[in-house]
C-alpha cells in the first residue's frame, strides 16, 4: 500500500467517524391492516418501506435423477444507520441491495452459497416498482410474460429457471397483513406456494435439464420487531397431495413462542386458511451444531395441525445448510427438508424449506 | 524489469510456431452439405462437428414499456479453423473450432445502432468460454448464451449500455429452405448449406438500457445454417431478407450476388403463410429491385439501402426501408464485416395492404468473403 493510499483511507475514516454518527432521520411508511394488496402490482418493489425481500426456494431434479435444493433471495433495505466493514452503508447505497444464493447438492452431499451486495457494474442492484424485475449484479428475477425467470451463479453452479405459478398468490395473516408479535410489528406477506419449475442447472460446467417445484415469499415491512424477539423458525411445506403449509414461530427472549406466530394452509384449488399458533405445534426432535460458527440449531421437527389432522416429520436433506455470507454479516440456517407423515389419516410425503434465524445472535432487521 | 526474461521464451515460442505452421496442412475432409442428407429436427438445431462453418442467427423486433421500438441481432458462429491463418499464424493452434458471436441493438425510436462482438477460445470441456453442444441447443460465448429450457429458448446478451434477456417461444414449426433444407449455392457437390428457420417466435423479456430495466415483447426469427464449402468462387456474397408481416405471414429471400455484378439464378426464397405449408420460391418467382444506396463513411463501402420486392404469383409488392442507414457491423476481432439491419416493410400481400418488419443482411460488399475460394476447396481435397 502506498503512502498516498494510506493517507486517503485515513482521511476517509477520520471524516466518516463524525458524519456516521448522525444518519438522516427518515419516516417510513407503516404497514397497515387496511391496505388492500393487488396483483401483479404488489409483487413489484415498494417505496417508502424500510425492508423488503423476495425469497425463492425450491427442489430440482435432473433427467438422470440427481436432486438439488436452491435458495435465491433478494433483499432491499433502507440503509440509514447501517454499517458494513465500519463504513456507513447509506453513503454508498440507499436502499441497499443484497442477495444470497445457495445450492444443496444431494448427489455430492454438499451445500454451497454465495452473496451479492449490488456494487459491481454494470447493473449493480435494484428492484423495479412497475414490473417484476429484481436484480443484483449478475443475478436476477424477471417476469417474461406470465413466466418468471430466475438466474444466479457461483463457482460450480449456474442456474437458469423458468417458473410459473399453479395457484394465485396467498396473502398470509389478515389479507396479507401479517402481525409478528403481541407488541405489534407486521409485514405485508405474500407467497406463491406452488411454482412449476423448468430450467437448467450447470454443475461444474455441465448443463443439466431440471424440473421441480418452487416457492416464493415476498415481505414488506418497516417496524423493527420488538426488543424481546430473538428470531424466527419458518417452514414452507409442499405436499405431494397438492396442499401447502406455511408456518412461522417467533421466538422471544424468555424462551417462549409469541402467540402471534401463525400459519396458512393452501388447498389444491388455491383457496387457503390462516391460523394462529394455538392451532399448530412444532416440536424440535434433534439439534445440530455448526463446526464453523458453533451455533446450535434445531435439526428435525414434528409438525402437527390438529384441525386438519396433519402430522408431519421434517428432516433436513443435509445437516449443514448454514449460510455465513461474510459481507452481509448474518448467519442463519436455511435448508431443504424432506417431509413424511399423515394428512387426514392418509400417508403423505413432500418437500420443504426451513429457515432458522437469530440463533447466532438476536436478529435485528 | 521482467522483460528480458520474457524475450527468450517468446522467441522459442515463435520459432516453434513457425516450424509447426510450416508443416503441410493436414488434408481435412469436412462433411459436405448434401441434398440427400435429410435435416432432422430438433437434432439438427444442435451443433454439428464436421462442417466447416455453422451459425445460429437470432433477430427480432421488440416494443418496450417506455414506448420505444427496438430491434436486435444475436449471432453465434462456429468455425473449423484447420486451414485458417491470422497474420500468417495458424488459428487452429489457438482455437479449433473457433467460436464467435455478434450482438447488435437498434433503437428504432432514437435512431441508434450499437454492436459488440465476442471471440472466445474454445476449450475441450464444456466450461470453456465459448462453445456449443451436440446433444442440446446450448450455445455460449463469454457472457452471451442461448439455452433451450423445455420448449422455450433463453437468450442473453449484454454490451455497454444494454443487457437483453429474452424468453423465445417458437409459434410455428421450423421451415426447411431450398430443397428440403438444402440450399444450393453453386453447381458443384458441396456448394450449398443446410438451412432452416424458425420464422415466427414470440419474444418476451427484459432489456436493461443504461442500467434501467424495460419490459419488452415482440417477435423474433431464428436462422441456422451449416456447410463446408458454401459458395462457388464467382459469388461475392449474399443479400438476405427475413420479412415478418403483421398478418403472421413470413418471407425469406436469399440473393446470391456475383463478383461480376448481378444476381445468380440459384437465388431463392420461401413464403411461410399465416397458416399452412411453406412454399419455395425460385429465382423467377420474385424480383428484388434496389431503390437506393448508402455509403459508409467508415469503410467507404456502398450498400443497397432500399428495396422493392415483388412476388407476382402472390400479388405481393413490398417496399423494404431500413430504420437507420448505418447498421454496418464492423467487427474488429472476428473480422466479419457486413451490414445487418432492421427495416420497415409496407405494401401489399395477396392483394391486401400490409405492413411488417424485416431484417436485411448484406455480405461481400466490403470484400468478397475470402474463405470461400476455389483454392480452399482444392486444398481440402473436396
Amino acid at each position: 500500500m502506498s503512502r498516498r493510499t494510506v493517507f486517503l483511507i485515513a482521511a476517509i475514516i477520520v471524516t466518516a467517524i463524525p458524519l456516521a454518527g448522525c444518519p438522516p432521520k427518515v419516516v417510513y411508511n407503516d404497514v397497515s391492516p387496511d391496505y388492500q394488496l393487488t396483483f401483479p402490482e404488489d409483487h413489484y418493489a415498494h417505496t417508502g418501506y424500510r425492508v423488503e425481500w423476495w425469497y425463492f426456494t425450491g427442489h430440482l431434479e435432473s433427467e438422470s435423477g440427481d436432486k438439488y435444493g436452491f435458495e435465491l433471495v433478494f433483499f432491499k433495505k433502507r440503509s440509514e444507520g447501517d454499517f458494513r466493514l465500519g463504513l456507513p452503508v447509506w453513503w454508498f447505497q440507499n436502499p441497499a441491495y443484497v442477495a444470497h444464493f445457495a445450492v444443496t447438492d444431494l448427489s455430492k452431499r454438499s451445500f454451497q452459497y454465495s452473496e451479492r451486495i449490488g456494487v459491481n457494474k454494470p447493473l449493480r442492484g435494484g428492484a423495479s416498482t412497475d414490473k417484476l424485475v429484481i436484480w443484483n449484479e449478475d443475478w436476477s428475477a424477471m417476469e417474461m410474460g406470465d413466466t418468471w425467470y430466475l438466474n444466479a451463479a457461483m463457482p460450480g453452479y449456474a442456474m437458469d429457471l423458468f417458473v410459473q405459478s399453479n395457484k394465485p398468490p396467498v396473502m398470509h395473516g389478515e389479507n396479507g397483513y401479517s402481525q409478528k408479535s403481541e407488541q405489534g410489528g407486521a409485514s405485508y406477506y405474500v407467497s406463491l406456494t406452488s411454482l412449476a419449475v423448468q430450467g437448467i442447472l450447470e454443475v461444474d460446467g455441465t448443463p443439466l435439464a431440471v424440473t421441480g417445484k418452487a416457492w416464493m415469499d415476498h415481505e414488506v415491512l418497516s417496524a423493527e420487531a420488538s426488543q424481546n424477539i430473538i428470531g424466527w423458525d419458518w417452514f414452507s411445506i409442499q405436499l405431494d397431495n397438492d396442499h401447502e403449509l406455511m408456518l412461522f414461530t417467533v421466538r422471544t427472549e424468555d424462551g417462549s413462542i409469541d402467540p402471534y406466530s401463525s400459519g396458512t394452509i393452501v388447498f389444491p384449488d388455491g383457496t387457503y386458511e390462516h391460523f394462529y399458533s394455538d392451532h399448530f405445534e412444532i416440536r424440535n426432535l434433534s439439534y445440530w451444531t455448526s463446526t464453523e460458527s458453533r451455533v446450535t440449531y434445531p435439526s428435525s421437527w414434528k409438525v402437527s395441525v390438529p384441525e386438519y389432522d396433519i402430522n408431519l416429520t421434517l428432516l433436513p436433506v443435509l445437516g449443514d445448510q448454514e449460510l455465513r455470507p461474510w459481507m452481509t454479516q448474518i448467519i442463519y440456517w436455511e435448508g431443504a427438508v424432506e417431509v413424511q407423515g399423515t394428512f387426514m389419516d392418509e400417508t403423505v410425503t413432500g418437500e420443504g424449506y426451513v429457515e432458522l434465524s437469530g440463533y447466532h445472535k438476536p436478529i435485528r432487521l | 524489469m521482467t522483460r528480458p526474461k520474457v524475450i527468450p521464451y517468446l522467441i522459442c515460442f515463435l520459432l516453434t510456431v513457425f516450424v509447426v505452421s510450416g508443416c503441410a496442412t493436414k488434408n481435412v475432409v469436412y462433411r459436405r452439405a448434401d441434398p440427400n442428407t435429410q435435416v432432422v429436427l430438433p437434432r439438427d438445431n444442435f451443433a454439428h462437428r464436421n462442417y466447416r462453418t455453422e451459425w445460429w442467427y437470432f433477430t427480432g423486433h421488440l416494443t418496450a414499456d417506455n414506448g420505444h421500438e427496438y430491434a436486435f441481432e444475436v449471432t453465434f458462429f462456429k468455425r473449423r479453423t484447420d486451414e485458417d491463418k491470422y497474420r500468417g499464424l495458424p488459428i487452429r493452434n489457438y482455437s479449433n473450432p473457433a467460436h464467435m458471436a455478434h450482438f447488435a441493438i437498434i433503437d428504432e425510436t432514437a435512431g441508434t445502432h450499437r454492436f459488440e462482438e465476442r471471440r472466445s477460445k474454445d476449450y475441450i470441456n464444456n466450461n470453456g468460454k465459448g462453445g456449443t453442444l451436440e446433444d442440446k441447443l446450448y450455445l455460449w460465448n463469454d457472457d452471451w448464451s442461448l439455452k433451450q429450457i423445455g420448449s422455450d429458448w433463453l437468450l442473453r446478451a449484454g454490451m455497454k449500455g444494454y443487457d437483453l434477456t429474452l424468453m423465445l417461444t417458437p409459434q410455428k414449426p421450423p421451415v426447411l429452405h431450398g430443397d428440403n433444407g438444402y440450399m444450393a449455392k453453386g453447381d458443384q457437390i458441396g456448394q450449398g448449406t443446410h438451412y432452416f428457420s424458425y420464422t415466427n417466435i414470440r419474444a418476451e423479456g427484459v432489456l436493461f438500457v443504461d442500467g434501467s430495466p424495460l419490459k419488452v415483447s415482440g417477435r423474433a426469427w431464428h436462422d441456422h445454417e451449416y456447410g463446408s464449402y458454401q459458395m462457388a468462387s464467382e459469388y461475392r456474397g449474399w443479400d438476405w431478407f427475413s420479412i415478418r408481416l403483421d398478418n403472421d405471414a413470413e418471407i425469406m429471400i436469399y440473393l446470391l450476388t456475383l463478383k461480376q455484378g448481378g444476381i445468380d439464378s440459384t437465388s431463392s426464397g420461401t413464403i411461410v403463410p399465416a397458416s399452412g405449408e411453406p412454399v419455395h420460391l425460385n429465382f423467377d418467382d420474385f424480383n428484388v429491385e434496389v431503390l437506393d444506396h448508402w455509403t459508409s463513411r467508415k469503410t467507404e463501402t456502398t450498400y443497397p439501402s432500399a428495396w422493392k420486392i415483388t412476388i407476382p404469383a402472390y400479388e405481393t409488392e413490398l417496399s423494404v426501408t431500413p430504420y437507420i442507414l448505418n447498421q454496418e457491423m464492423r467487427t474488429k476481432k472476428t473480422l466479419i464485416q457486413y451490414w445487418e439491419g432492421s427495416a420497415k416493410v409496407s405494401g401489399t400481400y395477396q392483394g391486401q395492404p400490409i405492413s411488417g418488419k424485416a431484417f436485411v443482411e448484406l455480405t461481400g460488399y466490403i470484400e468478397p468473403l475470402k474463405y470461400l475460394t476455389k483454392r480452399d476447396v482444392q486444398e481440402a481435397g473436396v
